[in-house]
């Protein structure tokens, strides 16, 4: 199985009256990271935000996400989101998306812990302080360990969960399309589905540039993809085609941009 | 993108469970504004007027008899009327009445059918007692559901190297509502829940007590990343098939 290959470690946790009736068999470096992602949660849940509003919560995890040294930290998706794409070196592969909502409650915290609420009225009192630890000590991890990943992870840091919509506003804004985070992730079922629909549609095929910073390696990466699924649906062995029983693509005339890149969709 | 994840930190289960099942695990959550208009008069003197409070009152007891009388048990659905306003003074017969609430539901089916009988029972209601009765309906986040067997096994095989096969894959469903819910109708993935109980008093989410136990987060981080290892990592098998297909009703479209 997959999970074996990393490292894990017995953990009996802290507290003698857990209600965890045994130990845990955790990721080891998360056991390392104890301390900070307890701190994180404690930070988050004393400086809770209001859906939409998670302005400060949003700036505290794109400068956390980037002081792990991920570069690739994109603010403002679906109004105060936050994405940060982790690339893994070891090959292209699938892209995996994980989330964490990130907004509070309009409620008073009564509880007396040091950690609370410093924002009257205003509570994380559904968890999210603790989504967004989590992910973060996860980012933290894999961005540590992308040398040994085959593909690219998204980091979905979502605000307004809480009767707002926040999803919605994320997906509007393309998070779940190369337009957030760049290129280098559309699998080769959305490449082939994109063939599929523009021949049997218009009988040619555009690959689109979404932006010119796409234009990165991967993006080159995916146009070749398509290139490959054009010409031969099983010569791309890296990302192994969802095309095999698509056979009958045909390419009957092949022209390939004005410029140094393809041009742009409208 | 292949596969979307998403967490629940849970404090109504244990530190070191993992809910996560196939289907509907939270409700759509939707919204309706009803008005209820009647005739109004003097409070001693009924004859000639609709009384709005008496025509409300028959209609929120009514709309109940949906839930417990039309809906099939097996498939779960809370039709509450959350607030309800109206009338001018002791001695005044109300010629307005208005009734928010909320209904929560796990498949179309029973949405359908709840939806067109609180119209059938306000527009009986108002032609009963003489009075006007109009509902707005607002649809809000969908029902989440798992309808991706595959995910649903990946985490359930990565939970069980976390937390132990006896403690990962209850079921746990409830008739709150959650916008991951777009994310899966978008994208093959899976929601699940991170148990996260305190020990003593339950503290339950959305109350000013509200706190977990903070080791959750080891665990609900170790399933994260077990997850990225499971199609990433270097024991990842390459994706040899297309997507995986949808389970059940209401597919991904």
């Amino acid at each position: 199985m997959a999970a074996a290959s990393v490292a894990s470690l017995d953990y009996a946790g802290t507290s003698p009256d857990s209600t965890c009736a045994r130990p845990l068999r955790l990721h080891k470096d998360v056991v390392d990271m104890r301390s900070e992602i307890i701190e994180n949660r404690r930070h988050f849940h004393a400086h809770p935000e209001l859906s939409f509003k998670e302005v400060e919560t949003a700036a505290k995890i794109a400068s956390l996400l980037r002081s792990y040294g991920i570069s690739e930290v994109i603010e403002n998706v679906g109004r105060t989101g936050v994405v940060a794409i982790v690339r893994g070196e070891a090959g292209p592969g699938q892209c995996i998306l994980l989330r964490a909502d990130m907004d509070a409650l309009p409620l008073p915290e009564t509880a007396t812990v040091d950690y609370r609420s410093k924002n009257e009225g205003v509570m994380h009192a559904c968890g999210h302080d603790g989504h967004v630890a989590s992910l973060l000590a996860a980012a933290k991890i894999l961005h540590a360990g992308k040398g040994k990943l085959r593909g690219v992870v998204k980091l979905m840091f979502q605000p307004a969960e809480e009767g707002f919509g926040g999803a919605r506003e994320m997906i509007a804004d393309g998070l779940l399309t190369e337009k957030v985070g760049g290129a280098g992730e559309e699998t080769v079922a959305e490449a082939a589905s994109r063939v599929q629909a523009c021949s049997a549609r218009r009988g040619s095929l555009h690959s689109r540039c979404r932006s010119s910073f796409a234009c990165t390696p991967h993006a080159t990466l995916t146009r070749a993809v398509l290139i490959g699924v054009i010409i031969h649906p099983t010569c791309y062995p890296l990302r192994p085609p969802r095309l095999q029983a698509r056979p009958w693509i045909s390419c009957t005339a092949f022209t390939c941009g004005r410029t140094s890149r393809w041009a742009p969709s409208p | 993108m292949d596969f979307v994840y998403g967490i629940h930190l849970w404090t109504y289960i244990p530190l070191g469970t993992i809910a996560v099942s196939d289907g509907p695990i939270m409700a759509a959550s939707d919204r309706f504004e009803i008005s209820v208009r009647g005739k109004g008069g003097h409070g001693a003197a009924p004859q000639g007027t609709v009384d709005a409070i008496v025509e409300a009152a028959h209609l929120v007891l009514g709309l109940q008899t949906i839930v417990s009388r039309n809906r099939d048990p097996l498939d779960p659905a809370v039709l509450t009327c959350g607030m309800i306003k109206g009338g001018h003074g002791y001695n005044i017969i109300a010629d307005h009445v208005s009734i928010t609430g909320t209904v929560r539901t796990f498949t179309p089916e029973t949405k359908g059918l709840v939806v067109s009988r609180m119209h059938e029972v306000c527009e009986g209601v108002a032609k009963t007692y003489g009075g006007e009765i109009s509902m707005e309906y607002h649809n809000g986040y969908p029902a989440t559901v798992n309808r991706w067997p595959e995910p649903v096994k990946v985490v359930k095989r990565v939970g069980e190297a976390v937390v132990g096969a006896d403690r990962c894959g209850l079921t746990c469903r409830t008739c709150g509502a959650e916008d991951f819910s777009y994310l899966l109708e978008a994208k093959p993935g899976a929601f699940f829940f991170v148990g996260a109980a305190l020990p003593g008093e339950l503290r339950p989410h959305h109350k000013s007590v509200f706190d977990f136990d903070e080791d959750a987060l080891l665990v609900s981080a170790s399933v994260f990343l077990h997850i990225v290892d499971h199609y990433l990592g270097p024991d990842a098998e390459p994706a040899k098939h297309a997507a995986p297909a949808a389970a059940g009703v209401g597919a991904a479209s």
